[in-house]
């Protein structure tokens, strides 16, 4: 019995010495992430330029760089990390919810249309002209309807079967990018727009975005990592989960308005970015195992790495101009995915 | 022996009479027109056609003509391919042969004496006097010309060409933007144009009338909206366009399947593709050739040329470190244009330093913190693209330049892209760049 609680609290222990690495990780990317760029700037100038913020410390320090400098730092880089971030965190959390839910390695935050609805959405938006705030409320408004339609109609005699969840989320998003390729052939000068949130990016992230975004994260991650017992419980299929005593139907109506609410709001300020919450999710599986009660925490850091890593590359590769970061995500993401993917094999949970 | 000097004087008089009344009478024409021609082996081709045309008969007894006559040979190299078969079409041979005929009796000293001669066919003939005397460019002697009763037949090498239906038949080989050899024998008569630089060009050149179809870009101007729309370049209604029963289809470079399906259908297709200033300005020039409409063209080009010249010429005087630095954003943030682009040329000759110049891709996404570092003196925004408030409002923005002076402007993407109103949006960059030269 001793040696058990001894065995866990090693486990424990190690657990915590892991988050403490990932959070140091993450410090240390988001550091990198206010430094480079188009326009350089040094590891020392960024600390000041941060530090110049806080009141009383920041007093004392006197300004040796350009004005513009503040401005790159403070304006476009701190709140352009922290989206990032906070997308990362958002799908890829997400992504392990709903890996959980289905127990298929297939599954990822889009899976139920979310995606198609939150393009269709915005893509209405752009084409009736709407003003240019109201895009990304149309894009949550939709990528949400689109889970409650796709759990709706999935939902027989108050059960819901994965299987006709998974198929009835692709039927509608085959549908809403069915709308979405109609009206792009219809509004050809507004197209670019469009292509905008079908391959997503951080280019246009400011301050509005972390003001958006913060809310839903600050409610939704808790719940997750609430939740993580109801996960682990699922991985042994849901019989055994409603035997263990979870109510599985409301779990699974749980995760997915977290779902609909979480990545609603990450498409509707950096369009749809692909691949973070499928693979994001495995590699940390790879990495801590199938617990959700370190996979959760664990995703909140490897996807705000991620998410910060591939959008400093989307900005320098072809600096000064930027590539979308979905291509990063797919590009330098899944050669890397497939790669861990083959070394370990270990079990995945399911 | 005794002479009667009288006597010989007298017959020695008549005698000169005589001979000189012979002499004269010999030199004299005693044969008319027709005659003179039926005679002629080498002419014997015109009087084929002048009597199967009916013309012959149509010929006043009573009035001198001046006959410009081709040779056999003549006939022979008359392009029947271009105008078709001479016997083809019996009115345009009578229109043809008549522009051959003057009324009156002029020698080739006469007509080298006159700048223009007008045929019974209601043209006139060109005649000019540099080196030997030539009608329209076909050399005519004295040696060979031959006097009448009632005229002169003044051989000529070639079957002259009426300007109208020079005009009409221009028998051009383009090759066009795809590539392509274009060849277009007539003017066109039933235009269908996929590509609305084409539609906004051809009206410009007042040869609007000759459009019967346009695709759904072309909406510019208004009464473009009236023609029925076919579709667009890439996404082609095939049978609505070949019910418009066009003779020529113009399009973008880049619609290969469109071009492919209509030639298979027989239609003569011209692809269109301008990237330049030049490269409009040559497109009004040719669209002028091709629809008969030179001089409307010639005199849009000239106006064109003109406000160019006159803002290039103030930009060449402006050193370079005092040029006006421009970001230019398309319907999506920060996502610009390069010099290769139309709008980037027409930026770099209105005086003003793209930003993003001299990237490498040529719709280049720029970071936003470098367009902040770049600092630009003047923000124009594509008019479809987002709203001046919201540029004005995003991160950092406020520390650049355009902003703190609020040159931040809007332009409809129609007057940066290769059509005849390039010019106008040429203007409006050059008065927000250098607002106290250009007022």
């Amino acid at each position: 019995m001793q040696d058990i609680s001894k065995y866990y609290s090693g486990v424990r222990h190690k657990r915590l010495m892991l988050l403490v690495g990932l959070s140091i990780i993450l410090f240390f990317v988001a550091v990198v992430g206010f430094m480079v760029g188009p326009v350089f700037i040094s590891p020392g100038v960024v600390l000041k330029i941060l530090a110049s913020q806080i009141p009383k410390l920041g007093d004392g320090i006197v300004q040796t760089w350009p004005n513009t400098y503040n401005t790159i730092v403070l304006d476009v880089r701190l709140p352009r990390v922290i989206v990032g971030m906070l997308v990362g965190i958002g799908l890829s959390v997400a992504g392990c919810g709903m890996q959980g839910l289905f127990r298929n390695p297939m599954a990822s935050p889009y899976v139920s249309g979310i995606s198609s609805g939150g393009a269709f959405g915005a893509a209405l938006a752009v084409n009736i002209g709407a003003i240019y705030y109201l895009v990304p409320l149309f894009a949550f408004v939709f990528s949400s309807a689109t889970v409650f339609l796709v759990y709706t109609i999935s939902r027989v005699r108050g059960k819901v079967s994965m299987e006709t969840l998974l198929l009835s989320g692709i039927a509608v998003a085959s549908f809403f990018s069915a709308l979405v390729s109609l009206m792009m052939y219809l509004s050809a000068e507004k197209l670019e727009s469009i292509v905008f949130w079908m391959m997503g990016g951080f280019w246009a992230s400011g301050w509005d975005e972390v003001i958006i975004l913060l809310p839903f994260l600050v409610l939704c991650i808790p719940i997750y990592v609430f939740l993580s017992r109801d996960l682990n419980a699922l991985l042994l299929g849901e019989q055994d989960a409603q035997d263990l005593g979870i109510n599985v139907e409301a779990t699974k109506r749980f995760i997915l308005v977290l779902t609909a609410l979480l990545v609603g709001a990450c498409v509707a300020v950096s369009g749809t970015i692909g691949f973070v919450g499928l693979i994001i999710p495995h590699i940390t599986r790879i990495i801590v195992g199938p617990d959700h009660k370190v996979l959760i925490p664990a995703c909140i850091f490897t996807g705000g790495i991620f998410m910060i890593l591939t959008d400093i590359i989307a900005r320098m590769i072809i600096q000064p101009s930027e590539l979308p970061v979905g291509i990063i995500t797919s590009l330098f993401g899944v050669p890397f995915f497939l790669y861990l993917l083959r070394r370990r094999k270990t079990s995945m949970g399911w | 022996m005794n002479y009667d000097f009288k006597k010989i004087g007298g017959v020695a008089l008549v005698a000169v009479i005589v001979l000189a009344a012979f002499y004269l009478y010999d030199s004299g024409p005693d044969q008319d027109i027709s005659e003179a021609l039926a005679e002629n082996t080498e002419l014997s081709s015109l009087l084929l056609a002048l009597e199967a045309s009916g013309l012959m008969d149509g010929l006043d007894p009573g009035t001198d003509y001046t006959i410009f006559a081709p040779t056999n040979a003549a006939f022979t190299n008359y392009d029947s391919e271009l105008y078709g078969g001479l016997y083809d079409d019996m009115g345009f041979l009578q229109s043809l042969l008549s522009y051959h005929v003057v009324e009156g009796k002029h020698s080739v000293a006469d007509i080298s004496k006159m700048g223009a001669i007008s045929t019974i066919e209601g043209e006139s003939i060109v005649v000019s006097t540099s080196g030997a005397v030539q009608v329209n460019g076909s050399i005519i002697s004295a040696d060979s010309q031959m006097e009448c009763k009632n005229g002169y037949i003044i051989p000529v090498g070639e079957v002259l060409i009426p300007p109208t239906v020079e005009e009409t038949y221009i028998d051009m080989t383009i090759v066009d933007a795809a590539g392509r050899e274009v060849y277009i024998k007539k003017v066109p008569e039933r235009i269908v144009t996929l590509a609305s630089s084409a539609t906004e060009t051809l009206y410009a050149i007042n040869a609007g009338d000759l459009l019967v179809g346009r695709d759904k870009y072309s909406v510019y101007p208004e009464e473009a909206q009236q023609l029925p729309n076919v579709g667009s370049g890439s996404a082609l209604a095939l049978e609505e366009t070949l019910n418009l029963n066009p003779d020529l289809v113009i399009t973008w470079y880049f619609s290969t399947t469109a071009i492919e399906s209509l030639e298979q259908n027989g239609i003569t297709v011209l692809a269109i593709g301008p990237s330049s200033v030049q490269g409009v300005l040559d497109l009004i020039t040719l669209f002028g050739e091709i629809c008969g409409h030179s001089a409307d063209a010639e005199a849009i080009v000239g106006d064109m040329q003109s406000t160019i010249d006159n803002i290039t010429s103030y930009v060449a005087s402006i050193p370079a470190e005092d040029k006006v630095k421009v970001f230019y954003e398309l319907s999506t943030n920060f996502k610009t244009v390069n010099k290769s682009t139309f709008t980037g040329q027409l930026m770099e000759m209105a005086g003003g330093i793209n930003i993003a110049g001299e990237e490498g891709t040529t719709y280049p996404m720029l970071s936003s913190e470098w367009i902040i570092d770049q600092d630009p003196d003047v923000i124009v925004v594509v008019s479809y693209g987002v709203s001046l408030d919201e540029v004005k409002a995003r991160d950092g923005w406020d520390s650049i330049g355009a902003v703190i002076n609020d040159k931040v402007y809007s332009i409809e993407s129609n007057l940066v892209s290769a059509t005849p109103r390039m010019v106008l949006g040429l203007e409006q960059f050059a008065k927000w760049f250098y607002p106290e030269y250009f007022v």
